[in-house]
């Protein structure tokens, strides 16, 4: 049996199970070695049916699956599923099926021998922790398991080498795939009546820039999916002002519209010119109403909400520390008019004051580290001397069971 | 949030039906007062048409709003007449074509901006905003093309693709 110093000699697994990508790697490294989707494509006639972690020995059926990108490119014979709703666990058996993948497969690494940091949504529940830790100890025997807030190591990745001064104090915008949420953090501990969701985020996004092509006519391919992806993440960007922007294309076309041509993934070939979509697809966080009727709050007032319904004496700090992570918030200049929107409200509130107070500092931190946040925020988070002290060992689990794994002490620095 | 307009509206403009008799830069008859440089409010109209079709509602904040309104809905009307031009002429017939039609002002039923704005209480005010507004449209006429189509003479697409969308599901006519 591995003893604890054996463990804490090699680098911990950091895992971070998303709605829509998994990020997976040991820590000390800067980035992920593995991204994956986070479906479970498993074969058609195995559905329906269940092992739980105890029961009787899987048949040959059971081990046949797959998941992430060969899960997706063998739709025909393998059904797809997603464990993960809203960053939380909905099918357990599938979630051990993926973990069980990441650990043998991918990383290839024996579970007995490392420390595992698995990370999780603000406000889940004990039992899904204690879920976890049945499966991650009893299934695969891990030598110790901490699980983490994942807007807390969003934090900690903001600002890692002041981890010593700063108190993890601040506000989180994580906007992955499925939904933007934003967290105020004090710290260390969320603030759980404050968390604000906006059921708006990347494929949003995607869908919008889809919508913009087509309604122009734009020769898209059957794909058309992967060429809108390819759009967001290459060539969009935050205006200032959407109105001074359309001039700008309108003036100055040869500067601002751009052809993209590719290939999608089935080798065909596609060309399309690029136009106001560019800034069009990220202002449906500062004007919703240009996408949907059934979100009219812009990403400011929502960030504004959350830091006011938090307590008083935390504001100040709130404000001067809002941190972006996922991988929404890459485009350029989006901390920037994030900033820009919150200070013009916030003074104008400040502004309607009868007694004159001290200005507030509103502060939006971008990053090099934004796509993988919460991963960085692990992979340094395990690699310090405390997180040895706070996680459970399986000593632990063994003596006390699974209960203990509710609680996962704050790391001090 | 929608873009408002910028003209000011001071005590000497006159108000027909809720909506601001602006100065506009033009050479045909009419009750609008002439102004010869800067921009007017058909030309911010043009500006601010591609942002403000984006949105579905718009809060009114004085009557030069409700001028701007109306021309946004007259520029979308144009662009869906001329959907089809292949060339200037062509989208410049179809746009004396429009021009002629006799349209509806508030108070008639079948007005799209009913909600907007008020019925006249006078027919001299109703024949200010008949008359005005003719003007206007004649001014976004003789405007909008130098937009629409590019220096080669193809209509724009980048224009065209605003021609499908309805400005808070309105459609003036």
């Amino acid at each position: 049996m591995t003893t604890s110093t054996e463990a804490a000699a090699r680098p911990a697994v950091v895992i971070d199970a998303g709605t829509s990508s998994t990020k997976f790697g040991y820590s000390g490294n800067v980035e992920p070695s593995y991204i994956l989707p986070t479906v479970v494509g498993v074969d058609n006639q195995t559905v329906g049916k269940t092992v739980s972690a105890r029961s009787a020995a899987p048949s040959l059926k059971d081990l046949d699956f797959l998941i992430g990108d060969e899960a997706l490119a063998n739709t025909k014979k393998y059904s797809i599923h997603h464990p993960v709703t809203d960053g939380q666990v909905n099918n357990w058996d599938l979630m051990e099926k993926y973990w069980q993948h990441c650990i043998f497969k991918y990383l290839r690494c024996d579970p007995e021998d490392h420390y595992f940091l698995l990370t999780e949504p603000p406000l889940n529940s004990p039992e899904n922790r204690e879920y976890t830790a049945e499966i991650m100890f009893e299934t695969f025997g891990v030598a110790g398991l901490y699980i983490a807030v994942n807007s807390v190591l969003a934090l900690a990745a903001a600002s890692p080498i002041d981890l010593k001064q700063d108190s993890l104090t601040g506000t989180v915008v994580d906007s992955g795939e499925g939904s933007t949420h934003i967290i105020p953090v004090v710290d260390g501990y969320v603030i759980g009546s404050s968390v604000k969701t906006i059921p708006y985020a990347g494929k949003d996004v995607s869908q919008f820039i889809l919508d913009l092509l087509k309604e122009r006519g734009e020769p898209l391919p059957y794909e058309a999916h992967e060429v809108a992806r390819i759009v967001k993440q290459n060539h969009c960007y935050t205006c200032s002002d959407i109105a001074k922007e359309f001039n700008k294309h309108h003036q100055q076309p040869e500067k601002y519209c751009q052809r993209l041509e590719g290939k999608t993934s089935r080798g065909k070939d596609f060309a399309i010119d690029l136009g106001y979509e560019r800034f069009l697809a990220p202002e449906l966080f500062f004007n919703p109403d240009i996408y949907t009727s059934n979100w009219s709050t812009p990403l400011p007032e929502v960030i504004d909400d959350a830091i006011t319904t938090s307590p008083i004496d935390t504001r100040r700090a709130l404000y001067k520390n809002i941190v972006l992570s996922g991988g929404t918030t890459l485009f350029k200049d989006f901390g920037r008019r994030i900033g820009r929107d919150l200070k013009n409200r916030v003074k104008e509130r400040m502004s309607k004051q009868v007694k004159e107070s001290q200005e507030i500092e509103v502060k939006v931190e971008s990053h090099h580290m934004q796509r993988f946040a919460v991963w960085f925020g692990g992979s340094v988070l395990a690699n310090t001397p405390s997180f040895f002290k706070s996680l459970h060992t399986k000593a632990e689990y063994e003596e006390y069971g699974p209960s203990i794994c509710r609680m996962n002490a704050l790391t001090r620095y | 949030m929608v873009y408002h307009c910028s003209i000011a509206v001071d005590g000497t403009t006159k108000v027909a039906c809720g909506t601001a008799i602006l100065p506009l830069k033009t050479q045909t008859a009419g009750p609008a007062p002439h102004v010869f440089e800067g921009q007017d409010v058909v030309d911010e109209a043009i500006y601010l048409f591609r942002s403000n079709v984006l949105f579905r509602k718009f809060d009114v904040k004085g009557p030069a709003d409700r001028t701007l309104i109306y021309l946004t809905l007259y520029i979308n009307a144009c662009l869906k007449a001329t959907a089809d031009a292949k060339t200037k002429d062509q989208a410049k017939k179809l746009l004396d074509s429009l021009l002629q039609e006799r349209f509806r002002i508030p108070g008639e039923t079948g007005f799209a901006l009913g909600g907007f704005m008020f019925a006249p209480k006078t027919s001299e005010e109703g024949e200010l905003f008949r008359g005005y507004m003719k003007q206007c449209r004649e001014e976004v006429n003789n405007r909008i093309l130098d937009f629409c189509f590019k220096k080669d003479g193809t209509p724009d697409k980048y224009w065209y693709a605003f021609a499908k969308k309805t400005f808070m599901n309105k459609n003036l006519s």
